[in-house]
């Protein structure tokens, strides 16, 4: 027995009523009404905190009720899925659980599934896309901030011929160039291109000082290419973007900054972890083309001890490729490894 | 029934009811959620959500808008909520579809980007009429449902046409007019009880706070130069100043711009309500900027420190602080609304407007 409001589907007055269920009818009883509604044909909606429930009755009729224990004793096994929700959502055990599950489940996903998932459609993605991606940054930076380069030709041509020789063994290496800019607006800086082509800037260039310097630093951004970095990013960064959007939503008011944050964090993330793989590749090029990683350490320091007066020009570079001390003792490591296996044997 | 017109500066905090409303009988709004209960609610299907990969997430949204609409009560009966999770599914899996592809396109070519923004632009509107129905459709009180009739013509005209004709020949100082045209179609689109809703608000009530935000957005960004001249460049050795004086200065100006935004808000909020009628009742709604800038600060501030924790406890304060400030001056009886038959309605366009952040107000 449960008491409700009944309204007659027509308009906004609702009568007073008692409903009882009993042999798969509800009796439905009321300041001058009194029938009954099967109840296999009533629907009932589904239980939520202390919200009221609706009863939809045949023709229209409905009753509004609060008795939720009752209904749910009325309507045994119906909206089972929503049932055990609510049965989750009014136990503390099951939110302390849940805080538990989505910090695990959050953080497993972002970091391993939709990385894998990402870098699988990266891998479907056909080169030709690839290099267009790289036509068109290259085109754009192009009209913004990259001017002839100033360097000698003949330096110029020196270099490349290093690069050339650099790259012939590696797979692709047919698809890899390296151009040579001016950009007073960008500093010291070196990128990787989708698509294969390596951009060192007239101030990088300034700042190393032999070519195995130089190698050093195409061998990292080469590895960029070579896993195909800028691809993977793009992917996994519209999917955070997507998602945060998608919760967003689910905040409310809350908004932007909720998603933002997390969404930045994330892309660090990713961005670190790219920086480590791509160089673990310079490091084994570097070896295998008979140049101690211990270079590349070298190039890290003089952007760490980055003179006061370089500071403008070598902090573009240093920004996207922070010189942490970790990836220097990675180097370092390396050129142990490499000295060790290049020693003279006794 | 006329309002009393204050000069923008008095107005900013207190809109006047229509004339303290004799013979109007107040029923005050009143949101009786509990934050410790919905942080419940909240967390169990935000879980359910992420290891049901976000399929789940529909049910989710349904549960969270049955919460605050069964919660929010005027005249002694809740508000009901009653959309069904699969066509929400559907509408996020569509909704997302068209996102995601935007959101990569800008990385593979611009013109494709270009290309998908304009023909997202001409969807909008069509967008604002699904969104508005579907969400009328699914709203009702004491067991009516609301509906929203507003045309396709008429949402292209408001949503796409007038903003492009007017506002660029005016510098944007068209913008209120723009924005009174759009309120205007979405209020007087919507009916309850068979009765249509009125709106008495002229396009010159829309000019004040309009304004007003954008002298006030001009006086911070002079503030905010001088500040920054003085204090970040002030003895600065040579070289460009460190990283962490840009962005400090850059949020702050942010800052100065988000609390115009909810100062816009609370005026704008509170002069659709109290223009609007419904076969002879009214509405009165007093947000004060002020408190709601202190909502939005302490609730974001909150939810940064507490990793998204307090969401839940934000959501709640923010809809009794809203259920607060308004009050339902029924006229009489609010018996004699009646029912009128209305066709399903789909998802999609109120996911995507969720999505591309269309401004849906009221």
């Amino acid at each position: 027995m449960f008491a409700g409001a009944l309204y007659n589907g027509r308009d906004a007055n609702a009568v007073a009523v008692q409903c009882e269920a009993a042999d798969g009818v509800l009796r439905i009883r009321g300041a001058g009404i009194e029938f009954g509604a099967e109840l296999s044909r009533i629907k009932v909606s589904p239980r939520l905190a202390r919200t009221h429930r609706i009863l939809r009755l045949p023709d229209g009729l409905q009753v509004h009720t609060d008795d939720n224990d009752a209904v749910d004793a009325a309507f045994p096994q119906r909206n089972r899925l929503e049932a055990l929700v609510d049965r989750l959502e009014r136990h503390w055990r099951a939110a302390v659980a849940s805080v538990a599950l989505t910090l695990i489940a959050a953080t497993a996903f972002f970091t391993v599934v939709l990385p894998w998932l990402a870098d699988r459609a990266a891998q479907k993605i056909p080169f030709a896309v690839e290099r267009e991606m790289g036509k068109q940054a290259l085109s754009v930076l192009q009209r913004l901030a990259l001017k002839p380069s100033t360097i000698p030709e003949e330096r110029q041509q020196a270099l490349r011929a290093r690069f050339v020789g650099f790259v012939r063994g590696i797979p692709g290496g047919a698809e890899y160039a390296v151009d040579f800019f001016s950009a007073p607006g960008i500093g010291a800086n070196a990128f990787a291109l989708p698509g294969g082509t390596i951009v060192f800037t007239d101030d990088m260039l300034q700042m190393l000082q032999s070519d195995d310097e130089f190698l050093a630093m195409a061998a990292h951004e080469i590895g960029h290419e070579q896993h195909r970095h800028v691809l993977r990013l793009v992917l996994r960064d519209s999917a955070v973007v997507v998602i945060g959007a998608l919760f967003a939503g689910d905040v409310g008011s809350a908004g932007t900054l909720v998603v933002a944050v997390p969404t930045f964090l994330l892309e660090n993330h990713y961005t670190r972890a790219f920086e480590a793989e791509a160089d673990e590749y310079a490091f084994t090029q570097l070896a295998a083309h008979a140049v101690s990683p211990q270079v590349f350490a070298d190039v890290m320091r003089k952007f760490e001890a980055a003179h006061p007066e370089l500071k403008d020009t070598s902090m573009a570079y240093a920004s996207s490729h922070p010189p942490t001390q970790e990836r220097i003792t990675r180097a370092e490591q390396a050129a142990r490894d490499y000295s060790a296996a290049h020693a003279p044997r006794p | 029934m006329s309002t009393v017109e204050l000069p923008p500066s008095a107005a900013q905090n207190e809109l006047r009811l229509p004339e303290s409303a004799p013979g109007f009988i107040e029923h005050p709004f009143q949101f009786t959620g509990d934050t410790r209960e919905f942080f419940r609610i909240w967390i169990v299907n935000l879980a359910l959500s992420i290891v049901t990969l976000g399929i789940y997430s529909a049910w989710a949204k349904v549960r969270t808008n049955r919460y605050f609409y069964a919660n929010t009560w005027v005249a002694g009966a809740p508000f009901q909520y009653l959309a069904q999770p699969i066509p929400i599914l559907k509408g996020r899996i569509i909704a997302a579809g068209v996102f995601g592809s935007y959101a990569l396109a800008g990385h593979f070519s611009t013109k494709l980007q270009l290309a998908l923004a304009g023909g997202i632009a001409l969807i909008v509107p069509w967008m604002v009429v699904r969104g508005l129905r579907f969400h009328a459709r699914y709203s009702a009180w004491r067991s009516l449902n609301f509906r929203f009739v507003g045309g396709y013509g008429a949402a292209y005209l408001r949503y796409l046409v007038i903003p492009l004709l007017v506002i660029p020949f005016t510098l944007g100082f068209a913008y209120a007019y723009v924005k009174w045209q759009q309120r205007r179609f979405v209020v007087e689109g919507h009916r309850f009880g068979g009765k249509e809703f009125k709106f008495h608000a002229t396009s010159g009530d829309f000019f004040p706070p309009y304004l007003a935000a954008i002298g006030l957005g001009f006086l911070w960004v002079i503030f905010v130069v001088v500040v920054m001249m003085s204090v970040v460049f002030a003895g600065a050795h040579a070289g460009p100043p460190e990283k962490w004086k840009i962005y400090s200065v850059a949020a702050f100006e942010y800052a100065g711009f988000f609390l115009i935004g909810i100062y816009v808000v609370a005026r704008v909020t509170n002069l659709v309500y109290n223009k609007t009628e419904l076969d002879g009742h009214r509405l009165q709604s007093s947000l004060r900027a002020r408190d709601l800038m202190a909502l939005y600060v302490g609730n974001t501030f909150a939810i940064l420190f507490s990793a998204g924790l307090l969401i839940p406890w934000a959501m709640v304060r923010m809809a009794k602080y809203r259920a607060s400030c308004l009050t339902l001056l029924a006229s009489g009886d609010l018996d004699t609304f009646v029912a009128v038959a209305s066709a399903e309605e789909n998802a999609t366009g109120a996911e995507m407007d969720v999505l591309f952040d269309v401004d849906l107000g009221f």
